[in-house]
């Protein structure tokens, strides 16, 4: 048992809790291995604790809460279930007992640095009937097709309200480059596409078109702009007669949380990072991938739709 | 008159020279030492010095205060001989006379005091939690340890008082205390000591990060409810409470921060209240967790994210000392969009550790106003914290927490883990961690800060009982409940990776189930081989056979339905149906799978 498990352990005794306790308990629990900017790296580690499914963050109310233990059959074939949600120091054993064979992977796959995270469990079995009634005796629900339930959930980004634009006083007003992902000061409000304002602390999304503001928020005002710039963000790879593949996208673009917890569903484990600053999802089953698409990029003009249908969306 | 007590010493020294077999003819006196130790500091007037006119009170004419003290080291003298002698007799036990390091001489009388009179009044606080109805029920060992439950939290007793209640259950101490505690709680008028004392407002910066405005807010005390003083131009200010929040309504405090931050003011009342309001050098807040404003503070928490206000000339000192500890992601504001007129802000400021360099823990001492404002104490921060009961923390082994000591002139302190050697560390505020100091197993740890602040936790598995319960009573929001339906299982089967399969479709074609490579993303993350995969069993898969080195081991039928073997489907398969016609236990399988051979045979020709 490691302290990520134990810290684990502990968040599933707390239930929940205030969003500014739990990163300052992250951050002094796990200060050595968070390095410098250790608030900015609590922070991440909540969200990959988020994208992981232990836990949801209410953002408008700033609490978080830990999510019930469940259990899910991973894509590909590998006879593997992954355990999700919280978990105490029985729950292991209690799975061991129940005739299971729970391992421990690196939740962080391949990357380093990410010892803060607790060990992703994965469960052997014998027979997917054996399997669903210990997970029910143990009251644990077992999800044969989550990551398609996931999948089936996401709807297509572009549904903004309309908002008044940034404030013309305070913090300088960015606009959003979808080539290199990165936001420039604009002194002049000039042309559609997103843009932002940095307040204290907090930062504001908006997307305008045909000088209509919508309010948004980062990653799908990022997913909106650039799928709308660039043809091929997602790109997904398949060895011959396998069932999933790899999902590689640029790091620089975040995705949605429900979309991250899909992909992070599909192995139980983060994106690696490459070298060519991408993100390397793995164990993606073409569906998952599909409904990604549908929902990020379909709106784009340069893909599938017209402007005219765009604007009726939005 | 120089030597008050020279007589008593000559007694004591004849008493020596006799062979030390009668009671030390010294007792009496020392006992009134104590009495004038136990008496100081009852009426908020009495320092040190004090100590001298209490016993001039006890001993009363012909001694001044001045001559009692200029004589007062035949009495040290007197007490250090008493020690050696309890020290020899080992009947006695152990002697509880104790120097002090800075009472050289009334120390020893001070360490007899079991418990002072300023004692005897804080105790009115604990009777006043507990309560009436409870106090009287309570048995006087119970009453004993409720005290020392409460005092570790709220270290509202001396040092003596305290290292007694701590004490073995069988002390002397104890003992004395006990009967005396008996006797307070009869006595006692039902009320708590705040509601008698003097009462101390420290007035605070607020600061609204969204409507950029500074004021000024003083924070409520939930005993008192109303208060009203007046300043020396007799200008009169007013708080009351409203609603909720953690912050009176108030009336006649400066409407401007620029213009009265650096301006002492004091407010006072005929009772003995004050509200006052002091410069600082450096302003450091953290967030109000009721109105999520930004309220000043006396100190800050290691990984605390707060917010520092600095003046401006001093900013770039402070900026370029962040950047020399590493604290990052903080972000300075100044110059035009100063929030207070002379101020730079440091928003989003997070310490860590800067025990590597003293300049920082002096910046943060600066936020402390003035000895006015009560001293900051030893403190358990951050660790895994599970819950509290009876006034001590309970953490996680390996979540135990960290130990603050505040930044002190001398810089060191010194502490004492469980009983184990005093050890001297550094006193810069940093945050000094505990689980790498204690062993990790569950168990009860306490902490001894400068022989005086006693901290107490208590650390428990990760498996113990009233965690594991817990698990399951989180909930979480009802919609998640309402999930679909579970998918059917019955078009997966898991298979061996050690067997192949063939499955046997509709028409009479055979294809080959193989197991999936594990994959290389699986293995770096630490999973080895696995001894089975999943498949789904296509739609018209009426068969499944499982083969061991090529040999038909198994027949499964998936579906109830009839194979019609088609020539022009099942020809691509003949290889396959070769290899199941040389079953060499055909007579144990069912007529229903025979029956499927036959067709095969017959329409294929084999």
């Amino acid at each position: 048992m490691d302290r990520a498990d134990t810290f684990l352990f502990w968040l599933t005794a707390q239930c929940g809790g205030s969003y500014g306790p739990l990163i300052r308990t992250i951050s002094s629990y796990f200060g050595e291995q968070l390095g410098p900017d250790v608030s900015s790296s609590a922070r991440r580690a909540v969200k990959q604790l988020q994208h992981l499914g232990y836990i949801s963050v209410d953002w408008s109310t700033g609490r978080w809460q830990i999510k019930k233990p469940r259990m899910h059959l991973l894509p590909g074939g590998m006879a593997l279930a992954a355990l999700r949600g919280g978990r105490s120091a029985t729950t292991l054993s209690e799975l061991a007992d129940a005739g299971l064979f729970p391992k421990g992977i690196c939740a962080g796959g391949a990357s380093t640095g990410t010892g803060y995270l607790p060990q992703t469990i994965l469960v052997e079995f014998d027979d997917l009937d054996e399997l669903a009634s210990s997970c029910r005796l143990l009251g644990i629900p077992f999800e044969l097709a989550y990551v398609e339930q996931l999948a089936s959930k996401l709807s297509r980004i572009g549904n903004f309200p309309t908002a008044a634009g940034p404030s013309h006083a305070g913090a300088p007003v960015q606009k959003y480059d979808p080539n290199s992902y990165t936001y420039r000061d604009v002194s002049l409000i000039r042309g559609d596409g997103l843009y932002r304002q940095q307040g204290l602390g907090l930062a504001r999304y908006w997307i305008r078109i045909q000088e209509i503001w919508y309010h948004t928020s980062r990653p799908e005002g990022q997913w909106f702009v650039s799928a709308e710039a660039q043809h091929r963000l997602l790109a997904w790879v398949s060895g011959t007669n396998s069932p999933t593949g790899q999902l590689q996208v640029p790091s620089a673009l975040i995705f949605p949380t429900q979309h991250a917890e899909l992909l992070s569903a599909c192995s139980g484990v983060l994106p690696e990072n490459t070298a060519e600053r991408n993100l390397l999802f793995q164990n993606i089953p073409r569906t998952a991938f599909e409904a990604i698409c549908y929902s990020l990029t379909s709106n784009s003009l340069e893909t599938s739709f017209s402007r005219q249908e765009k604007s009726n969306v939005i | 008159m120089r030597h008050v007590f020279n007589p008593i010493r000559q007694r004591l020294d004849r008493w020596q020279e006799a062979a030390l077999d009668a009671t030390p003819p010294i007792l009496p006196l020392l006992a009134l030492t104590v009495v004038a130790a136990a008496d100081m500091g009852a009426d908020d007037k009495g320092g040190p010095l004090m100590y001298y006119g209490r016993l001039q009170e006890i001993l009363g004419h012909p001694f001044t205060a001045n001559q009692l003290a200029n004589s007062y080291d035949d009495v040290a003298y007197i007490w250090r001989a008493l020690h050696q002698w309890i020290e020899d007799q080992a009947w006695l036990g152990a002697s509880t006379i104790l120097e002090d390091d800075h009472f050289s001489r009334i120390g020893y009388a001070r360490s007899q005091a079991v418990m002072s009179k300023q004692d005897a009044l804080n105790l009115s606080d604990f009777f006043y939690k507990v309560g009436s109805a409870k106090l009287n029920t309570l048995k006087q060992t119970q009453l004993l340890e409720e005290l020392a439950r409460w005092n570790r939290k709220y270290k509202r007793l001396s040092r003596t008082m305290s290292r007694t209640l701590e004490e073995d259950t069988l002390g002397s101490g104890r003992l004395v205390l006990a009967s005396v505690l008996s006797i307070l709680v009869k006595n006692w008028d039902g009320k708590a000591k705040v509601q008698q004392a003097e009462t101390t407002f420290h007035v605070q910066m607020r600061l609204d990060l969204d409507e950029w405005k500074s004021r000024w807010v003083v924070p409520r005390r939930h005993d008192i409810d109303f208060f009203e003083a007046v300043d020396s131009g007799g200008v009169k200010l007013r708080l009351s409470t409203s609603g909720v929040g953690n912050f009176y309504t108030s009336s006649g405090l400066p409407e401007s921060v620029p213009e009265s931050i650096d301006i002492s003011r004091t407010w006072s009342n005929p009772e003995g209240g004050r509200v006052l309001l002091r410069p600082r050098k450096v302003w450091i807040f953290a967030i109000d967790p009721v109105s999520g404003d930004w309220v000043s503070t006396n100190g800050a928490d290691p990984y605390e994210e707060m917010v520092l206000l600095v003046r401006d000339d001093q900013a770039e000192a402070l900026s370029t000392l962040l950047d020399t500890v590493s604290v990052q992601g903080y972000k300075r504001i100044g110059g035009p969009r100063q929030i207070v007129r002379g101020w730079d802000l440091f928003l989003r400021v997070v310490i860590s550790d800067y025990s590597s360099d003293t300049r920082l823990g002096d910046w943060l001492g600066f936020g402390q106003a003035s000895a006015e404002e009560a001293a900051e104490r030893p403190r358990l921060v951050n660790g895994l914290g599970i819950r509290t009961h009876s006034g001590v923390d309970v953490f996680l082994v390996g979540g135990e927490p960290d130990l603050v000591v505040p930044a002190t002139p001398f810089g060191a302190y010194s502490l004492s883990l469980d009983d184990s050697p005093e050890t001297e560390l550094r006193a810069n505020g940093s945050p000094l961690p505990l689980h790498k100091l204690v062993v990790p197993a569950p168990g009860q740890h306490i902490l001894l800060i400068n022989d005086s602040d006693i901290l107490e936790f208590e650390t428990v598995r990760p498996d113990h009982n009233s965690l594991s319960s817990s698990t399951g009573e989180c909930l979480e929001p009802r919609h998640d409940e309402k999930e679909q339906p579970l998918a059917s299982g019955q078009d997966r089967k898991i298979l061996s990776r050690s067997a192949s399969y063939f499955i046997v479709h509709k028409f009479g074609s055979i294809s080959e189930a193989t197991a999936p490579v594990t994959p290389q993303w699986l293995e770096r993350a630490g999973y080895a081989d696995g001894s089975r995969f999943d498949l789904s069993i296509p739609p018209d898969a009426i068969w499944l056979i499982t083969l061991r080195r090529g040999t038909v081991r198994t027949v499964e039928e998936l579906l109830h339905e009839d194979v019609e073997v088609r020539q022009s489907v099942a020809e691509v398969s003949i290889g396959k149906w070769n290899t199941l016609l040389e079953d060499k236990a055909l007579n144990t399988r069912s007529a229903a799978w025979l029956n499927v051979l036959y067709q095969a045979r017959r329409t294929l020709r084999l």
